[in-house]
């Protein structure tokens, strides 16, 4: 018979953050059933569908275990989790900057191949997005990718990032012209942005 | 700041690929895994300390017992370094196993020695030709990737040469047998000493020069060709096969003319059903539904040599996509082999040049064969939709395979061709004084 695992059922953040101050094993197990798809869904939208994906949200959620005692507002569990993904992505990214010379080009960088149909036309514009945004500075890339792909608010973006909503605004304007200059090389984008990239 | 609507629409064409792409997935379900073994893990450490010191002590005594030791090799008495590209001179390079394995690059070839271990190594031939004699022990393990073919090598002396240009596998046999295989044809073939075989994955048919009567060791006389043989250039050899005068000169082979692939020969399995007869394939409706894990099992169900021998040209192309995206890179290079086998002109042919070209790179980081694509689909389509991309990873694989001279080429073509690419700073960084 196998072993019977308790539920955590904490009703609210504030119950949540509880048990993860307690070590609760229950509560970092909902913690993850909860948030889990959120936090990888945020890695996803600032690094691509990536190889590193699982390692870099395991890190997350072993981060967030570890360092519970830090968050100051237990309302806040969701951004304070968007803030230690957008940092765990940025440090990969610079990590890889900083390996960038051993392989000028990565795998992710590189534009689908041709492809029929409609899903076609999608997964090749996705990777020419995240081509685009592999040529630009990480914090404009992780602003743009959280406001314009994942559809952030700019207050939820600048919390993410952990700057102010004036300087997350500069960040998205300069991104917005870096995005659209290169973009318009990619003639895989051109159908969607038309005109205007 | 004025945010532009159209940021907003391509974001979510992005995201919403971008999750379906997730929900194919099982980060999840991984690290949730991980999450509940990190506890474990800490909760015994101390036995993991043990079983750690266990095992690097029993791996000391391992490495310590004679022959349990990966092989060495030295290339022109230096020693080598696995997955090195090496690149043979003028008068060609030798090179040494510790096993007592040779081999020899003749002039201008390139390869590199992958996969070492204590009971043999692959040795990944990019160009040009190659002489092997192999050290036969109980358990080797050796074999010589050329573009498409694997041949796999007991004890023997052979020469393989791959010919990447033409996209032709010749293969020399002195002694001994290897057995042949390729992605783009369905049979594995063996070959004895004596034989000497030519063959490519595009209309060209193989051939093969039996060995002389007299010696005659035939295991393969019953063992069906790889591929259909060549239309009858001469008496049928005691293997049932075409006899060519000029073995040693495969003019005759590359020029043989054929629209088509050639017709089977008496000794080939019965050819599959033509693709009128095949009811409509559930990996197709699978493929629609965007799961491409389970059209690819479905399209395995139902035969994936047989959906690669029988679909027309827009579902072949749609059936590597799928082995692609669902991760199967070996079904994806098959598909699209078969893809440029049997459809040769088609303009999704040569896109599927620049796929393989991609998967050669990415994928199995056999540069000169990415290379090779990669050059196959700027002939066939200079003007293509992927053109740039082709012509800038082209400079990449170049460049990374030791072919300096053909990336420097390269890079100024892309200069003119394409100012302000991506490739750009690379293709002027190579072509700098």
């Amino acid at each position: 018979m196998g072993q019977v695992i308790p539920l955590f059922a904490p009703g609210s953040d504030e119950a949540l953050v509880a048990g993860l101050r307690a070590r609760d094993p229950g509560a970092q197990r909902a913690l993850f059933e909860q948030h889990g798809p959120y936090v990888q869904r945020v890695l996803a939208r600032v690094l691509g569908v990536d190889a590193e994906l699982p390692d870099l949200l395991h890190d997350v959620f072993i981060e967030a275990y570890e360092g519970i005692d830090r968050l100051s507002d237990p309302k806040a569990l969701k951004s304070w989790l968007a803030s230690i993904a957008v940092f765990t992505a940025r440090a990969c990214l610079r990590r890889r900057k900083r390996r960038s010379w051993l392989r000028f080009v990565g795998w992710d960088e590189l534009p689908e191949p041709p492809s029929t149909g409609a899903t076609g036309e999608m997964t090749l514009a996705l990777s020419r997005v995240y081509a685009v945004l592999n040529g630009m500075p990480e914090d404009e890339r992780i602003a743009f990718a959280l406001r314009y792909i994942d559809g952030m608010e700019l207050t939820e973006v600048a919390e993410a990032c952990g700057v102010s909503l004036a300087t997350i605004k500069r960040k998205l304007s300069r991104a917005q012209e870096l995005f659209q200059a290169r973009a318009q090389r990619e003639p895989a984008l051109q159908r969607w942005l038309g005109g205007e990239a | 700041m004025t945010e532009p609507t159209k940021l907003f629409e391509l974001g979510q064409i992005a995201a919403e690929e971008q999750d379906r792409q997730l929900a194919q997935l099982d980060t999840l379900a991984q690290v949730r895994e991980r999450l509940a073994q990190r506890k474990r893990r800490r909760g015994g450490q101390g036995a993991l300390l043990v079983l750690a010191a266990s095992a690097a002590a029993l791996a000391l005594l391992w490495w310590a017992q004679p022959g349990s030791r990966p092989l060495r090799f030295e290339v022109a008495g230096r020693p080598g370094a696995s997955d090195a590209w090496i690149a043979a001179p003028e008068g060609g390079l030798p090179v040494r196993f510790s096993d007592g394995t040779t081999l020899h690059l003749a002039s201008s070839a390139q390869a590199r020695i992958a996969d070492i271990d204590r009971k043999g190594a692959r040795v990944v031939l990019e160009r040009g030709r190659a002489e092997l004699a192999v050290v036969h022990r109980p358990g080797t393990r050796w074999s010589v990737s050329a573009g498409p073919f694997e041949v796999k090598v007991t004890g023997t002396r052979f020469s393989v040469e791959w010919d990447a240009s033409q996209e032709l596998f010749h293969l020399n046999m002195v002694e001994g047998s290897v057995e042949v295989s390729s992605l783009c044809h369905r049979e594995k073939r063996r070959f004895t000493a004596g034989e000497r075989v030519s063959m490519g994955c595009k209309n060209t048919p193989t051939s093969v020069v039996a060995p002389e009567p007299s010696p005659a060791p035939t295991s393969s006389t019953h063992e069906p060709p790889l591929v259909p043989s060549a239309p009858t250039v001469g008496p049928r050899s005691p293997l049932g096969l075409p006899s060519l005068p000029a073995a040693s000169n495969p003019e005759p082979f590359k020029s043989a003319p054929s629209a088509q692939p050639a017709p089977a020969a008496s000794t080939v399995s019965p050819a599959p059903p033509a693709s009128a007869e095949v009811p409509e394939p559930s990996w197709k409706e699978l493929t629609a539904a965007r799961r491409y894990r389970e059209a690819m099992d479905a399209a395995n169900a139902r035969g994936f040599d047989q959906l690669c021998n029988t679909l027309d040209a827009g579902d072949l192309s749609l059936l590597g996509d799928v082995a692609r995206f669902s991760g199967d890179t070996g079904r994806a290079r098959q598909a699209l082999t078969a893809l440029r086998r049997r459809f040769p002109g088609d303009a999704r042919s040569a896109a599927s040049a620049f796929t393989l070209g991609r998967i050669a790179f990415d994928q199995q980081h056999s540069y000169g064969d990415a290379a090779g694509w990669f050059s196959t689909y700027l002939n066939e389509q200079p003007s293509g939709p992927f053109a740039q991309e082709a012509l800038g990873r082209l400079i990449e694989a170049r460049q990374r395979s030791g072919d300096l001279e053909g990336a420097h080429h390269a890079a100024q073509q892309y200069l003119l061709r394409f100012p302000g690419g991506a490739h750009e700073p690379f293709a002027r960084k190579l072509t700098a004084p």
